[in-house]
């Protein structure tokens, strides 16, 4: 939009303040993570500490290096299950007209709307049936089903986008469906798999509330019931919290920056899909 | 449903599902289960999942719903709807109030700021990109880590709120931002705070939409800025904005992480929204069927914003 110089720098700064505000808790932690464990008390707002040993410390205090093992584990393999899942329904969704197609893809929208507090329940008491408390295989497929229905309606969306000629193509030289969806949809449609893989990833990555009811055993806690249980103790040791925090923080940060162009683009599309 | 590219641009695409008749030579096994079932093998994966995850527990919740039920053993006996009466006649009230404080103040506050943002950075600055980028932060982080991150900030001894508060001389002692009566307050704050991004971002694409052509149109016209938004960018982008803001809501009632991190739910239940009774319910005092009662009734209310929803959403089409 066309606007005068003094309103431009109104805006900027209205935008910047906005960041500011948005920023403000962040800033605060990871000036928390740098204040050494006795200068807690006396909080400032500017950095005035540069105690980088808390890094070190949270290691050796806390079994930070298991929880973030578990957490990846979990979220890769429930990742490679989602994915595996959401993949072959999105094909079909795009490329056939069957009975019952507007109808599957509504249903799968809807599962959003379901409270996992709610289903959390019936799963819980499954479990005990079943004699699978505290067993890291039910967190992770459980987790893998959370970021399926934004998945599926993102491929969708993907292979609509490529030309059904380039498969016909394929089917004149002697390919099956399936041998062209593995030879030719699939390679063509890499930008699409990369969202949807770091979509499941960031979204199994940052479950809590499924793998804090599942699991009773630390050992097998992902990194964010980690550092819940160190923030709820009686008296937490807050500098060693948050940067236990900002560690956790990393690989969804990283991937993020990465790739943020697809992640905000996939997000879109989840939210004005129509 | 018309198809919309992925990255956002949001424009309506042509929907290029095929008949399943392309020309593929078919294995034979393939061949005699016929054309027709063929591509419900690829739905089988996701519809299992989904599936065992979300319809079969839900069917449970609701005959559970109908039982005397102990969370950690079996049924004990059908007692109809003895678990509705208790829960209507105890504090159900109280637990949608503090759900609709929770939601209905939060929601709106984080369209607007997210509106705000938006039209902000449509303008066209160096940084612009930065600035949206940064602004985006805060939705990549998990709830549960964002409460934890609340918690330190408005620390009544530690936190940088309070000592910003004392320093300007706002107030002569440091507030206790999570006593019985700011604690739910609070919480509506962090919530708004997790929601602009994702308001900010959604309404920024849909702003984008809007061709430049409109607005020297209106300047031309002699539109004030006021105007400007009232007649063009507003109804531009009604659809979206509407759909956000009941996405923005649906998440709030059925979010757990977040205020169980920050308060489970207290102190003295100032802050028990719907999904923390029904886990207080369920896991602390073990009365797993009042809480799945408790979880019906709430599961209703979901569906009715999803009507409400699926309507917008057609309207929006519209």
């Amino acid at each position: 939009m066309v606007t005068g110089r003094r309103n431009k720098w109104l805006i900027v700064f209205a935008a910047v303040l906005l960041d500011v505000i948005l920023f403000a808790p962040l800033y605060s932690g990871v000036l928390g993570s740098f204040t050494p464990g006795d200068r807690v008390g006396s909080p400032s707002l500017l950095p005035r500490y540069f105690h980088w040993q808390n890094y070190i410390e949270i290691w050796k205090k806390v079994p930070l290096a298991r929880y973030m093992l578990n957490s990846m584990l979990y979220a890769v393999g429930a990742c490679v299950i989602g994915v595996g899942a959401a993949l072959p329904a999105g094909y079909a969704v795009s490329r056939f007209k069957f009975c019952g197609r507007q109808m599957f893809l509504f249903l799968v929208l809807t599962t959003q709307m379901v409270s996992v507090s709610v289903i959390i329940i019936p799963m819980f008491r499954s479990l005990v049936t079943l004699n699978l408390f505290d067993s890291s295989l039910a967190v992770v497929v459980t987790i893998s089903a959370m970021p399926v229905p934004l998945i599926v309606w993102l491929l969708k969306n993907y292979f609509d986008t490529i030309p059904v000629e380039l498969e016909e193509a394929g089917a004149v030289d002697g390919c099956t469906r399936l041998g062209a969806l593995f030879r030719i949809v699939l390679p063509v449609s890499l930008p699409g798999l990369v969202t949807s893989v770091i979509i499941a990833f960031t979204t199994t990555y940052n479950q809590f509330f499924i793998p804090m009811v599942f699991l009773s055993s630390a050992s097998k806690y992902p990194a964010l019931v980690g550092v819940y249980t160190m923030a709820s103790e009686l008296v937490p040791s807050w500098h060693l919290v948050m940067a236990s925090c900002l560690v956790v923080l990393v690989p969804p940060l990283v991937v993020f920056f990465l790739c943020q162009r697809y992640v905000m683009g996939g997000l879109i599309a989840g939210a004005v899909k129509s | 449903m018309s198809a919309r590219n992925v990255f956002g641009t949001g424009a309506a695409r042509i929907d290029l599902a095929v008949p399943a008749d392309l020309p593929f030579p078919r294995r034979r096994k393939l061949r005699r289960l016929g054309r027709k079932l063929y591509p419900y093998l690829f739905l089988i994966p996701t519809a299992a999942l989904l599936a065992g995850i979300y319809l079969y527990p839900l069917c449970e919740l609701v005959r559970t719903s109908l039982y005397d039920a102990h969370t950690m053993a079996g049924m004990r006996q059908f007692i109809g709807l003895a678990n509705y009466r208790r829960v209507i006649s105890g504090d159900l009230l109280d637990i949608l109030w503090k759900t609709l404080v929770w939601a209905g103040i939060s929601t709106p506050a984080a369209m607007v700021l997210g509106l705000s943002g938006a039209l902000l950075l449509n303008h066209d600055f160096r940084g612009k990109n930065f600035l949206k980028l940064m602004a985006f932060v805060p939705w990549t982080i998990p709830h549960a880590m964002i409460a934890i991150f609340w918690k330190w900030l408005i620390h009544p001894y530690y936190g940088m709120a309070n000592h910003l508060l004392l320093s300007l001389h706002f107030v002569d002692a440091p507030i206790n931002f999570l006593a019985v009566k700011t604690a739910l307050l609070t919480a509506t704050g962090m919530r708004v705070w997790k929601g602009a991004p994702f308001a900010l971002i959604t309404l920024l694409a849909a702003l984008q939409t809007i061709p430049r052509e409109m607005y020297e149109a209106a300047e031309v016209d002699g539109a004030g800025p006021v105007r400007t938004f009232l007649s063009i960018t507003f109804p531009m982008i009604r659809g979206i904005f509407l759909t956000t803001s009941l996405m923005i809501t649906i998440w709030a009632v059925v979010t757990f992480d977040m205020l169980w991190v920050l308060t489970e739910g207290g102190p003295l239940g100032a802050t028990e929204i719907l999904p923390i009774a029904i886990y207080r319910r369920a896991f602390l005092l073990y009365r797993a069927g009042e809480a799945c009662a408790l979880g019906v009734i709430g599961m209703a209310l979901v569906a009715l914003l999803g009507v409400l929803y699926f309507f917008a959403l057609k309207g929006a089409k519209e």
